[in-house]
């Protein structure tokens, strides 16, 4: 089995380990992600996938293995690092600040603000500037996602789907290369999932953006990725494109139990 | 009732005030924008008068260098709070930060030959017979008010003076950090009011960020105790209890803790209540002696402090929607 | 070697006050998920009752330990039906129960002060009265604080672990969720808890009130952080953790004096070796030395 891509990788996981407390996680799990390609992460419930995606944002230093972004190591490097060398991400429960607006939200995600800095203070001018550069992709991005009428609303009083909308737009804020999304579409309605495909698919055609989703919902994910990862107990057991995983034993085995199972 | 109006009283309660104004803004800034319970804040305000009085008394430093060191230790002081602050949320921050101001004091009351212990400042070892820092600054008030003598006309005593400093450093103070919070630096902070997900998904360093903020907190602290030290002449341990901590805890409560402008009202109104006790002279307050009235200012801050939790959280320029009291 | 007794008596006297202290916070942090900070003032509180039975109405030093525990369990009372529970139902967070319970500590000492006012007391006990053990000196206050904690840790264990009511708060402390939905009432395992809380609360000050020997309106603040350092040290919620905790904590304050160690600490430094304790545990294990969930801190 071919565990690399064929296109150039921008992330890529190398020989992932992670046990918590004697259970492994994540066994020796390779991925690699390809510039300017939709991969998708899936596997039943404990493969894993959701550690290794945490291992991938930060939040969970591995045991062994490396992560690399472009080329360069950032395996047990904090989430706001990770975060600054351009990859994004988007949170299962589409977590947004509650009691902010959407638009506060929304320029809380503006990548490189001279303001954040607490030496930004003595820079006005560069944050005037940077700050009006930052409304139009802001007021830009609403428009997209359609909360553009929202702006000012308090984001703990949107439902939970335009929270996602919210956690996406937010995270494109910082024109990020590459988007890990958090099961993007777990408990969302189907006029919703068709907006968020086209937006995903949208976002990779035309700003070059990169995704990697983890996801649940096998057939949202099959028809819009170029190449899927599936993961059980801890390691990789396909990597290829759609249309292969159905037919792939070792995947209806993860998902299904062992073959001597099922009455032959 | 005619000792109300004596001003000398009034120009006191004000300049105290203005004391708990400062040191109330390093709270507010902790807490309103921050969300960090910090309930040792008072430790920083004595570490920094300490410094500069032991620094000026034993190592003979120049006034001013005293003061600046004094303002660098409360710093340091901000950053091991900091570094608590890395490991511990809520609850647990805000008992280690009681442990680390009452630390303090233990350290002040038994390190006797640095401090002068229980005796105070007064003790601290020095060339001369009693120790004394406020010399410099007496100095430099006598010869700003014979300048305004001589200018105006007017006689300004040395609390007029050091009311008018106070009031000056605060103003800037509160100027100052109207302003920073009003920069994404404090956008991001509020955010992480609600968890570090996710500003650390957008790249902030949110650890780095509570430091800053305890820091100078830490150092509005700083200066306000250096200004305590110069009203009072003299410090002693117990000026560092918890119990001051508490008091700036209620003044920004009163004012609305999401607000900068609620801080100089807080305090105002917590000075006045507590210095006009004194003077009420019809029942109730008429039936206790002034030791007990002592106890009875401190029930109605205890009743006060109650009162907000369950009635007011916003304070009383506080927006009900802005609230973050929960 | 008869440094060593002293200090290890020493030790286990403040150990037994520092444990039951211990329990009685951990377990209406269980419970309630609310650090308590005004115990340290229902301590004292309970403890002046209690004087105040024995010198003044002359009541016999024995028969003012039960008085304490129910001006404990009183107290812890007559607050919950008037502070705590309208905070309950508001859903009050963190901060505003920590606020709350600064201001209930505040009025209960201020009150305090001012009907008793500010001299300091004891029991009608004989204070200096002690005997030699294994080359060092036992005082008859510390045997009495050693009969009253032994009795009360035993009593306390068969309540906790014996009575259905203590299973029930067990479960509740464990798994709040759970526990209400297999049916466990509410109502019932606070009102438990704050009886059981309330007299350990009681009985800690009067054994503290003895071994101190005199004491003032602040005695119970005085012990309140090292009895924090003792819950956090003990996993917070977990109450024989905090009998655990409590005795260990005693046993390093008192020792940390002992002249081997490096001249040891002088005495007065004691609440600064409690501090730091709990500022290490705090950094290093915010679970403590029982817990396997890490707290969401």
């Amino acid at each position: 089995m071919n565990n690399l891509s064929t296109t150039n990788p921008i992330l890529q996981a190398i020989d992932i380990f992670k046990s918590f407390g004697g259970v492994h996680a994540v066994a020796g799990a390779s991925i690699d992600v390809s510039q300017g390609r939709i991969t998708a992460l899936i596997g039943p419930n404990g493969a894993g996938k959701t550690t290794l995606f945490n291992v991938l944002t930060g939040m969970v230093v591995p045991d062994t293995g490396q992560v690399l972004i472009e080329g360069a190591q950032f395996q047990g490097k904090p989430p706001h690092v990770i975060a600054r060398a351009g990859v994004g991400r988007t949170f299962q429960g589409a977590h947004v600040v509650t009691r902010m607006s959407v638009w506060d939200n929304m320029m809380l995600g503006a990548g490189n603000n001279p303001g954040d800095k607490l030496r930004g203070f003595f820079q006005p001018r560069a944050r005037k500037l940077f700050s009006q550069n930052t409304k139009s992709r802001a007021t830009e991005l609403l428009d997209e996602v359609g909360l553009i009428n929202l702006k000012d609303e308090y984001a703990g009083n949107l439902s939970g789907g335009q929270r996602k909308l919210l956690d996406f737009a937010r995270a494109m804020m910082a024109h990020p290369r590459i988007l890990l999304l958090d099961e993007p579409f777990a408990g969302v309605n189907p006029t919703l999932r068709l907006g968020l495909t086209r937006l995903i698919e949208k976002l990779q055609s035309e700003e070059a953006v990169t995704f990697l989703l983890v996801e649940h919902d096998l057939p949202a994910v099959m028809k819009m990725s170029h190449h899927v990862y599936v993961m059980a107990e801890g390691g990789v057991i396909y990597s290829g494109p759609p249309s292969g995983v159905l037919e792939d034993q070792h995947v209806v085995d993860a998902y299904l139990g062992p073959r001597s199972w099922k009455a032959s | 009732m005619a000792d109300l109006l004596v001003p000398g009283f009034w120009i006191f309660v004000l300049i105290n005030a203005g004391i708990y104004t400062i040191f109330a803004l390093g709270l507010q800034l902790q807490y309103g924008v921050a969300g960090l319970m910090n309930f040792g804040a008072v430790a920083l305000m004595g570490l920094s008068a300490y410094t500069m009085v032991i620094s000026f008394i034993t190592w003979n430093v120049n006034f001013l260098v005293a003061c600046l060191l004094g303002l660098i230790a409360a710093g340091i002081g901000g950053v091991f709070l900091g570094l608590m602050a890395r490991r511990l949320r809520g609850d647990y921050f805000a008992i280690v930060t009681i442990a680390f101001s009452e630390t303090f004091r233990y350290v002040a009351r038994n390190a006797s030959d640095f401090t002068g212990g229980d005796q105070g400042s007064l003790a601290i070892p020095s060339d001369s017979v009693t120790s004394s820092y406020v010399a410099p600054w007496n100095e430099f008030v006598a010869s700003i008010s014979i300048h305004i003598e001589s200018l105006t006309g007017i006689t300004l005593d040395r609390d007029s003076i050091m009311l008018i400093a106070v009031w000056s450093v605060a103003i800037f103070l509160l100027v100052v950090i109207a302003r920073l919070e009003k920069t994404p630096w404090a956008q991001v902070l509020r955010a992480s009011r609600e968890g570090d997900l996710v500003p650390s998904s957008l790249g902030k360093n949110v650890g780095l960020m509570r430091t800053q903020v305890l820091v100078l907190g830490s150092v509005l602290g700083g200066v306000a105790g250096i200004f305590f030290a110069l009203q009072f002449s003299f410090i002693q341990p117990n000026n560092f209890e918890p119990l001051a901590t508490f008091f700036a805890w209620m003044i920004i409560l009163l004012g609305g803790a999401t607000r900068v402008v609620g801080v100089p009202v807080g305090a105002l109104i917590f000075g006045f209540i507590f210095a006009g006790t004194r003077f009420f002279d019809f029942p109730p307050f008429s039936w206790f002696d002034s030791a007990d009235k002592a106890y009875l200012r401190l029930i109605i801050v205890g009743a006060i402090l109650i009162a907000i939790v369950l009635w007011r959280p916003q304070g009383i320029l506080g927006r009900r929607k802005e609230m973050i009291l929960e | 070697m008869s440094e060593l007794v002293q200090l290890l008596i020493n030790g286990v006297v403040t150990g037994l006050v520092l444990a039951l202290g211990a329990a009685g916070i951990s377990m209406v942090f269980g419970v309630l998920r609310l650090v308590n900070f005004a115990a340290g003032d229902y301590i004292t509180i309970s403890a002046f009752v209690a004087v105040i039975a024995n010198i003044d109405f002359g009541i016999p030093f024995w028969l003012v330990i039960p008085i304490a525990a129910l001006a404990g369990i009183i107290l812890s009372l007559i607050l919950d039906l008037l502070l705590w529970r309208p905070l309950r139902r508001k859903k009050a967070g963190t901060l505003s129960l920590f606020l709350a319970a600064i201001g209930v500590a505040l009025i209960l000492r201020q009150g305090l002060l001012l009907f008793t006012g500010s001299g300091s007391r004891s029991f009608d006990v004989d204070l200096l009265a002690a005997y030699d053990l294994l080359g060092a000196r036992i005082a008859l206050v510390q045997i009495y604080v050693m009969i009253i904690g032994i009795v009360s840790i035993i009593l306390l264990l068969v309540v906790m672990l014996g009575t259905t009511i203590g299973r029930r708060m067990r479960a509740y402390s464990d798994n709040s969720v759970l526990a209400s939905v297999s049916g466990i009432n509410l109502n019932q395992v606070v009102l438990a808890t704050w009886i059981i809380s309330g007299a350990l609360m009681g009985v800690t000050g009067v054994m503290q009130g003895l071994s101190q020997g005199a004491f003032e309106s602040n005695m119970g603040w005085a012990l309140l952080l090292p009895i924090f350092a003792a819950v956090v040290l003990g996993s917070i919620g977990n109450i024989r953790g905090a009998l655990v905790g409590g005795l260990v904590l005693g046993l390093v304050m008192e020792l940390s004096t002992w002249s081997v160690l490096f001249g040891g600490i002088p005495g007065s430094w004691k609440p600064v070796v409690a501090f730091m304790s709990l500022a290490v545990v705090l950094l290093f294990r915010p679970q403590g030395l029982f817990g396997t969930q890490t707290r969401s801190v």
